[in-house]
């Protein structure tokens, strides 16, 4: 077991009340595994990743990763956390510095971490991403969002992490690259034995690229299981209705 | 290059030419600015002295040309450091949450409440005059608004994406700031740095008026303005000669940072 979240709970103020946005939820995640977490806009998926991330603090539960709790993380460790535990964003413009080319951005994640490629290794790398190699010399206002995402799945690739959260990584893409991308992404995983949360609200998707896929609802975990489980036979009336609804 | 490029290179083409004569004027003028002979004291302006002589007979050309040496040279050093202070602090309150980022903003409230003239007679009265000391007080009251500025600009930066992703990448907290957010928010900073300077030179030259600043007999604008207050109606040309040469260098840096500021412009809506 890779990653170990147990009874995680963060709560926020709205109007005055506090509510959860992920409220007691637990789960594993082993290495090489694709874990999806599906759910509405609103079910606490992307607090759910920036807890991990440790973009912000929970207010109670654990998060253990290769036996080590990394629950909350001082400032000054989080370097070596993150040489660990690697993010794929929504917005792959955003993602990338404007004023830096591609290839600027990823070498400096190489650079910071010490790390050693061979000119073989790289070639690899770009092959499976499916970037031209050409296009890393490009700002990332200069190429297409499918090839800025593959850019930055590349660079987080580089790093060599031990987990890949994705938050809505191929929701931004248009429906043709949206597919290559999020397959991509699991060959990936498989390939380098990474454990990947992918977040999405997109139930086809989760269906074709989970090893399990977890449904949030209100900060809560309605059910999980593999897909043919959860498609084919829900047992929770939310994950019914959610199914219901695609129809 | 563009008409806004060409029109910025050329002002500043306009200062650094200026500035240039000024440091060299003693090899060029046939006049000193301190060379006194009261036989020709109070000349209006003529063949030989071009802008007449003051009180002691010293040429007003050389002394003007002269004096835009401390003028210029301070107000662009107290810009300089001004901006690159308050640049710091800005981007430390911008990005940090905490304490220090707290006791910073208050202290930047506090320095941006001093009325700039008032501060720097408090500190003519304490530290006594000067030019390093007039300059002194101005960059007090003159960096909190770069902290101000730069902190807004980077609060919706620190949100983004791509400074996450830095964290991710590696990069220590000194460095996004440095080397991920800087870049990002440098340009604001320098015009406004460029249109600061202008109103510097007017401060400066105004404590050296009232006597907080330069000290007589050095050539600076302000003092030699006011060395010359009782010849107005006698010898108009002591005292325009140093007032105009304030508002032609003033008028020339803003017409600089106006240009700079279009340059901007048309980079950012590009
Ligand atoms: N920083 C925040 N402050 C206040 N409320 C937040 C914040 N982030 C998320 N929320 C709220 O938490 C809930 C879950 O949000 P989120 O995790 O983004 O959902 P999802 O990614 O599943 O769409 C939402 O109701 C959202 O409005
Ligand atoms: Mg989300």
């Amino acid at each position: 077991m890779l990653l170990d979240v147990q009874g995680l709970v963060k709560t926020y103020r709205r109007r005055g009340e506090t509510f959860a946005a992920v409220d007691h939820l637990s789960f594993t995640l082993d290495a090489g595994e694709l874990l999806v977490l599906a759910g509405e806009s609103g079910s606490g998926k992307s607090t759910t990743g920036r807890l991990i991330a440790q973009f912000s603090t929970p207010d109670d539960g654990k998060i253990i990763l290769d036996g080590q709790d990394i629950t909350h993380v001082p400032e000054r460790k989080k370097k070596e956390l993150y040489r660990h535990i690697q993010m794929v964003f929504q917005n792959p413009m955003r993602s990338f510095h404007p004023r830096y080319t591609l290839r600027e951005s990823i070498l400096a994640g190489i650079r910071n971490y010490h790390l050693t490629f061979t000119e073989q290794e790289l070639q690899d790398l770009l092959k499976e991403v499916q970037l031209p190699v050409e296009r890393l010399d490009r700002y990332p206002h200069e190429v297409s969002g499918g090839e800025c995402q593959r850019a930055a799945i590349l660079r987080a690739l580089c790093i060599k992490p031990q987990i890949l959260l994705c938050d809505e990584a191929t929701s931004a893409l248009d429906v043709s690259t949206r597919g290559e991308v999020a397959a991509m992404i699991r060959n990936a995983c498989k390939r380098h034995q990474i454990g990947c949360l992918f977040i999405t609200h997109d139930l086809l998707l989760a269906r074709r690229l989970a090893d399990r896929v977890m449904v949030m609802h209100n900060g809560r975990a309605v059910e999980t299981g593999t897909p043919n489980d959860i498609f084919t036979n829900p047992k929770e009336a939310y994950t019914k209705e959610l199914l219901a609804s695609l129809l | 290059m563009s008409k806004k490029k060409r029109k910025f290179f050329f002002f500043l083409g306009l200062i650094l030419f200026g500035l240039l004569i000024s440091l060299t004027a003693e090899y060029i003028l046939p006049y000193g600015p301190y060379e006194q002979n009261l036989d020709i004291a109070l000349q209006a302006p003529n063949s030989t002295h071009l802008l007449g002589t003051d009180r002691y007979g010293r040429d007003m050309l050389a002394r003007t040309i002269a004096g835009a040496q401390i003028t210029v040279c301070s107000a662009v050093a107290v810009a300089f450091i001004a901006a690159a202070f308050g640049t710091f602090v800005g981007l430390f309150c911008g990005y940090h949450k905490g304490k220090l980022t707290t006791v910073l903003l208050r202290l930047t409230d506090v320095f941006l409440a001093f009325p700039v003239m008032v501060f720097a007679i408090a500190v003519a009265g304490i530290l006594g005059g000067g030019t390093i000391n007039a300059a002194a007080a101005i960059a007090v009251v003159a960096w909190p608004k770069y902290t101000r500025l730069v902190r807004n600009e980077v609060l919706p930066l620190r949100r983004e994406f791509f400074i996450e992703a830095a964290q991710m990448s590696g990069f220590s907290f000194w460095r996004i700031l440095f080397v991920q957010i800087l870049p990002l928010v440098i340009g604001p900073i320098c015009i406004t740095a460029a249109l600061d300077i202008g109103t510097i030179i007017t401060e400066i030259a105004g404590l050296s008026f009232l006597g907080l600043g330069t000290a007589p007999p050095a050539a600076e604008w302000g003092s030699m303005m006011s060395g010359a207050r009782n010849l107005l109606q006698s010898a108009p040309w002591t005292v325009f000669v140093p007032g105009f040469a304030i508002f032609i260098t003033v008028a020339l840096f803003q017409l600089m940072a106006d240009s700079l500021r279009d340059l901007a412009d048309t980079k950012s809506t590009r």
